[in-house]
């Protein structure tokens, strides 16, 4: 493999010694086509932890971080998103193609641009690369990926490929770090020369001699430098991801292979993570107990135990599902399936309104509405990139599974194969509930086609288990910190509203705890432990019916009452208005279980609220108030951050007031229908 | 005809056309052609193509027919809807004449 290649008549004698002391700072832009390798190799150079997958259109923001060179001095370095070309005909084109210039405000003119080019594709990357070139600016060519080049028995002329473009070249695999030690040279050499010394690279052939349409020119110049280049007879590359292709992209066959793939995911989620969530749940059982051992029964232990602990273990729980989840869409995405999943369903969301590329948003919204809506960039038009962003929400989010765990335990505690069928139940009506609102949204408010599909399928690759243990690391500690502030937050608001005013016990309660003295005076110690109970949860009762969020869910009452909720449910409602998981402690809390309860013995909080009545003696936790609960949730907003991306996404609060509005009138009126209609059934 | 499969170790390059205009969503598949013409109205949707090398000069070759159809052009796949695929004219290279 040959090592560095420097063009013949550039940078031989420069030596060490002779180097200019740098002062001002050293930008180094990476520039390439999508899914060269960008990413891969910005993380490799500075250590950070950049998005990167194997599909094309990862990177949709310009990233930048810090090297330090051999001797000591930093360099920045700039990740730009993939392009094709840089003739400017485009907004990410042109703001790449400033960044190269050195034109972009409050960024120097870099002292390098590093052009990652894929060597399995050398050919369509060599395109963009002339048009650098073309700009008069200090080139860098890296040929990433030979490790795979190599294994698909290409073998490219690093040294002659160096003549014809007028620029070093280095071979390099961002992959496995081989060459990087060779790139940091090169860049070194570059950058402490005076901005003046700096070679400006010349192209051997000229790209376009007189020709009429500039694209042709540049491919005939590229295909001649391929044919130059390239030692071995061209080889057939890719056929097998070709073959693989056959069935995953096939119209019938490519369909059950995504939701197969789909299912084992889910599968994994629920089969695996049950272990790790028992062990979280007992180790913040423990620590409530531990704790609340030390510090006095009073406001203070009740806020510490049930508020903070409580409120933030009970959130937690869900953890192990998050962290599951998230490695295998890595790993998945890593593979180059996920283009292969938009390829088919292409097919059938084009039809409502919805762009195929929508799809990966979608499938990111699945974790988290948030990543979702901003990986939306990638949707190039406008009208289908709005489209996405409104109906987005609807996908089942993870904060949505405690509510769907609460609903599925309430209703078939003990019958797996109905609880499971009822998760995907509401996972694909959160589906269907973007596919039809996306095709409302296109006879009405958005009409239009959307933008024919063009992408490219990149071969597939082994996925990176590194990569895919990264991500899972910096999507837990994201999750870790929402726990530990905003539903912090809230959990104690909810805590003060449910616990002032404080009031006198009524008068039953008081007439028990007379009672209770007397059976303990006559030895009868176990009939005086069920009634101190039974007065427990009659005070604790009353206290929050008299409380702020008593009276607040008061007022709410008549609102919720045609969708099976009472008041207690309605108070959850609002207060996980901001952010969905809060229903659950909520619900908790205002039944005056107390979320210790709850979380040492969760049966006990379940069996409470199954028991639990309406004044007038009919169950409250009815199948149809259950179902309506899960119908709401599924459908409605309830998330305060997502808003406020949808508002930064779409450049105005109309658009997030909108998506707030149809959401919540969805959410109430398929509830109000499935409340009335199942209350009909089950009558 | 031991040579049956005209995609393995053959360069598109070498396919001579026959001068028969299709338009490229009626290849078949395994077909091979040289872009005689791009009437994409749309500009940003036209740069785009060409970008990625559907553009006059390049031969394509179909990977699989269908709407999406897959296609290999400079080394690349690429998945494209029927509705672009109808503005690109492409002169077809006979199988026969890819095997020599
Ligand atoms: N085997 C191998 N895989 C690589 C190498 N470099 C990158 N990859 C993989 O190629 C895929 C694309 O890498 P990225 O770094 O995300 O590419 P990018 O150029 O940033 O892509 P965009 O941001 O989409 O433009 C990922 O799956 C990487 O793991 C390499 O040298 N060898
Ligand atoms: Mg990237």
């Amino acid at each position: 493999m040959p090592g560095t290649a420097t063009p013949p008549e550039n940078h031989s004698d420069v030596s060490l010694q002779v180097l200019q002391p740098v002062r001002r700072e050293n930008v180094v832009a990476l520039v390439g086509n999508p899914n060269a390798g960008k990413t891969t190799l910005f993380n490799r150079l500075t250590g950070l932890r950049a998005k990167t997958g194997n599909f094309p259109g990862i990177t949709i923001e310009k990233t930048e971080g810090s090297m330090d060179l051999m001797d000591g001095h930093r360099v920045n370095i700039v990740d730009l998103p993939g392009l094709y070309s840089i003739a400017g005909a485009t907004d990410e084109e042109r703001i790449s193609r400033d960044v190269i210039l050195g034109q972009t405000p409050g960024m120097a003119k870099p002292a390098a641009v590093v052009v990652v080019l894929d060597a399995t594709n050398l050919e369509r990357n060599l395109f963009l690369i002339s048009q650098v070139i073309e700009l008069k600016v200090p080139t860098i060519a890296v040929l990433n990926m030979i490790d795979l080049s190599r294994r698909d028995g290409l073998k490219i002329d690093a040294d002659k490929l160096a003549s014809e473009l007028g620029c070093p070249v280095v071979p390099v695999s961002a992959r496995t770090g081989e060459g990087i030690e060779q790139l940091k040279q090169v860049l070194h050499l570059s950058i402490h020369q005076k901005e003046t010394d700096r070679a400006v690279p010349h192209l051997l052939h000229d790209t376009c001699a007189g020709c009429s349409c500039p694209y042709k020119g540049r491919y005939d110049w590229a295909e001649k430098v391929t044919e130059a280049c390239l030692e071995s007879s061209r080889v057939a590359v890719g056929r097998k991801t070709d073959r693989i292709d056959r069935i995953l992209t096939h119209p019938v066959a490519g369909i059950f292979g995504f939701f197969a793939i789909m299912v084992g995911v889910f599968y994994l989620i629920f089969s695996l993570a049950s272990v790790p969530m028992d062990m979280v749940d007992a180790g913040f059982g423990w620590a409530q107990e531990f704790v609340g051992s030390y510090i006095p029964e009073g406001h203070l232990n009740s806020l510490i135990v049930d508020g903070v602990i409580g409120g933030i273990g009970g959130v937690i729980i869900f953890l192990p599902q998050i962290c599951i989840l998230f490695f295998c869409l890595s790993l998945l995405e890593d593979t180059g399936y996920l283009s292969r999943a938009v390829f088919v369903m292409d097919r059938l969301m084009r039809h409502v309104g919805l762009p195929g590329k929508a799809f990966i948003p979608m499938l990111s919204a699945h974790a988290c509405a948030i990543p979702g809506l901003m990986a939306t960039r990638g949707i190039e038009d406008k009208r289908d990139r709005l489209v996405t962003i409104l109906t987005l929400p609807l996908l089942t989010c993870s904060a949505r599974l405690p509510v769907y765990a609460m609903v599925t335990a309430l209703l078939f505690g003990d019958e797996p194969a109905k609880a499971s069928l009822l998760f995907t139940g509401a996972y694909s009506l959160g589906i269907i509930a973007v596919l039809v609102c996306a095709f409302i949204f296109k006879k009405t408010i958005l009409p239009g086609q959307t933008k024919p599909l063009v992408l490219e399928l990149p071969s597939y690759k082994i996925p990176s288990l590194r990569t895919a243990l990264l991500i899972t690391y910096d999507r837990a500690m994201i999750f870790v910190k929402k726990a530990g502030t905003i539903i912090l937050l809230i959990s104690i608001a909810l805590w003060v509203l449910a616990t002032f005013p404080t009031v006198e016990p009524p008068a039953d309660v008081v007439q028990m705890r007379q009672q209770i003295d007397q059976l303990q005076t006559a030895g009868q110690t176990e009939e005086a432990d069920a009634l101190e109970y039974k007065a427990n949860v009659r005070e604790s009762e009353h206290a929050l019916e008299n409380s702020y969020a008593g009276m607040a869910g008061k007022l709410i009452e008549p609102i919720v009452k045609p969708l099976g909720f009472n008041w207690q449910i309605g108070v959850g409602v609002v207060t996980s208005f901001a952010a969905r998981e809060v229903i659950v402690s909520t619900i908790a809390v205002v039944y005056g279980v107390g979320e210790d309860v709850a979380e040492e013995n969760p049966d006990a909080f379940i069996d409470r609220l199954r028991e639990a009545r309406k004044p007038d003696g009919e169950l409250l936790f009815s199948t149809a108030t259950c179902f309506s609960l899960l119908v709401f949730y599924v459908l409605a907003m309830q998330c305060l951050p997502t808003q406020a991306v949808t508002r930064r996404e779409t450049g105005s609060w109309k658009w997030a007031m909108f998506q707030l509005g149809y959401m919540t009138v969805l959410a109430y009126s398929a509830s109000f229908v499935t409340y009335q209609v199942v209350s009909l059934i089950t009558a | 005809m031991s040579q049956a499969n005209p995609s393995v170790n053959i360069s598109l390059n070498q396919l001579v056309p026959t001068g028969e205009k299709f338009s490229l969503c009626e290849l078949s598949t395994g077909q091979v052609g040289l872009i005689v013409e791009v009437n994409e109205p749309d500009q940003e949707q036209a740069d785009r193509l060409k970008a990625l090398g559907l553009c006059v000069g390049r031969r394509i070759e179909l990977l699989k027919a269908g709407n999406p159809m897959i296609l290999r052009v400079l080394g690349s796949r690429i998945g494209l809807a029927h509705r672009l695929a109808k503005r690109i004219t492409v002169d077809a290279c006979h199988q026969a004449q890819c095997c020599e």
